[in-house]
């Protein structure tokens, strides 16, 4: 075997591997070919290019090939193999955040009516409720009291008054001598969403959050 | 030699444009015919750029139930070349979403080419001369297989793609412009890269190569038959 003449021009892989798909012209096929039987280097190259893509077209061969078919809704029949989607649909990416924000409005909901309820069952407890009664008439402020709040004061109590233990720094208690400016802002205005309503309004969205949420998590693993 | 599909006679060719037109207007019976003639094509592409079956087989049924919905969009041309294009594009958003790609990490590839095995690969460079051998013969090594699947993960996207639509599903240069919707000088560099890549891991696992390539090996070149030109 001759040793290289031609080193400077060695053949580069685009020439190589164009000549392995057979698509140079005849000149520049046999000024390769030429150059491949004098030059060791180039032609080890080339001949590791046959092999690399003899190797691929056996990749070719794969058994098993899956039926992708779909039904007659245009469904696939296939069920899929990865229950994460790889790529969930941006119609359940915000389904999920929607829950997610009514989940939390709800809870923060929850939480201001526990306060304001808390602070406003307070006043209605017999010690501060005369206390209060003073700065304003309770018939005045608390026009929807009579209405909504107070009669069913009953069933949400307890909810309510551990809420006012947890936290006491949050709801001033009134006690005999304080001025009434400290808490009058709080609550005596009480403005139309009640802290009852407000709990229950928080209580639905918390839940509704809640269930969507879990639902929607639960739908887009099954499909 | 150039590697194409075998020419689709013109009677198959109006047949399969009938079948496309009523896939059009939505006929999944229609549309099922196409699907069951290109699922082997989409799903090894699928495979092979992605390198697991599992997550392959649910690409190529998300690109498949793509494709019809979008048949409208569908202009012509060949129907498999428009198939691998939207299973290359769910490859993509795939990888995309994952935010990583499923690379064999090249350290893990190259990691027996030390000072001495790197020397010794050198050296097997000269064993490679003989261009003699019918590679066709040596492909069937299982071993050869498995460390070409392996390396093809670790080309760039670009390159794994053009080898794989030109080597394994045997697509024209063409047709892999249109698949990768660049031009045929690109793709023409990227294959010939991603090849020269290839080798190159390969030669820097001389165990892998065919035993008439080994250096040790070079005064038995009588088992390797000569292919008839
Ligand atoms: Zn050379």
């Amino acid at each position: 075997m001759k040793p290289n003449e031609n080193v400077m021009n060695h053949l580069s892989d685009e020439l190589l591997s164009e000549r392995l798909d057979g698509l140079l012209d005849v000149a520049a096929q046999e000024r390769v070919d030429a150059h491949l039987a004098e030059c060791a280097d180039c032609a080890a190259r080339y001949a590791g290019l046959r092999q690399v893509q003899a190797t691929l077209r056996a990749l070719r061969q794969v058994e098993d090939i899956p039926d992708f078919r779909l039904n007659a809704q245009g469904r696939p029949r296939r069920l899929r193999l990865r229950p994460e989607s790889s790529r969930p649909s941006r119609g359940y990416v915000f389904a999920r955040m929607a829950s997610v924000a009514v989940l939390v409005g709800g809870v923060l909901l929850l939480f201001v009516a526990i306060i304001t309820g808390a602070g406003s069952l307070t006043l209605t407890s017999h010690e501060s409720a005369a206390n209060y009664s003073n700065a304003a008439p309770a018939s005045q402020s608390y026009p929807g009291c009579t209405t909504m709040h107070c009669p069913a004061v009953g069933t949400p109590l307890p909810g309510n008054n551990d809420g006012a233990v947890k936290t006491p720094t949050m709801v001033p208690t009134p006690v005999g001598g304080q001025s009434n400016t400290t808490f009058a802002p709080l609550k005596p205005p009480a403005p139309f969403p009640s802290p009852l309503a407000e709990f229950g309004l928080g209580m639905l969205l918390a839940l509704g959050g809640l269930i969507a949420f879990l639902g929607f998590g639960r739908r887009e693993r099954s499909t | 030699m150039t590697p194409t599909q075998p020419p689709a006679s013109p009677n198959d060719e109006s047949a399969l444009q009938a079948v496309i037109a009523r896939a059009r207007s939505g006929d999944v019976e229609a549309f099922n015919v196409l699907v069951e003639r290109f699922q082997r094509a989409a799903f090894v592409v699928a495979l092979r750029m992605l390198g697991d079956r599992d997550l392959a087989e649910d690409v190529t049924q998300d690109a498949v139930l793509s494709a019809f919905r979008h048949i409208k969009q569908f202009r012509g041309g060949s129907f498999r070349v428009w198939l691998l294009r939207i299973v290359t594009n769910q490859c993509l958003d795939y990888w995309r979403a994952q935010q990583r790609r499923p690379s064999v990490s090249l350290d893990v590839l190259l990691a027996p080419a030390t000072e001495e095995t790197g020397g010794e690969a050198a050296r097997n460079d000269a064993a490679l001369i003989d261009p003699a051998w019918d590679p066709t013969m040596l492909a069937e090594r299982h071993e050869l297989q498995a460390f070409i699947e392996r390396a093809l993960l670790a080309l760039p996207e670009d390159q794994r793609l053009a080898v794989v639509l030109c080597d394994v599903e045997g697509l024209s240069y063409d047709e892999i412009a249109e698949v990768t919707r660049t031009n045929v000088g690109t793709v023409k560099s990227r294959l010939a890269r991603g090849r020269a890549r290839l080798r190159d891991l390969l030669l820097r696992h001389p165990e892998l190569l065919p035993r008439a390539y080994r250096h040790d090996s070079r005064g038995d070149q009588p088992r390797v038959p000569r292919k008839p030109e």
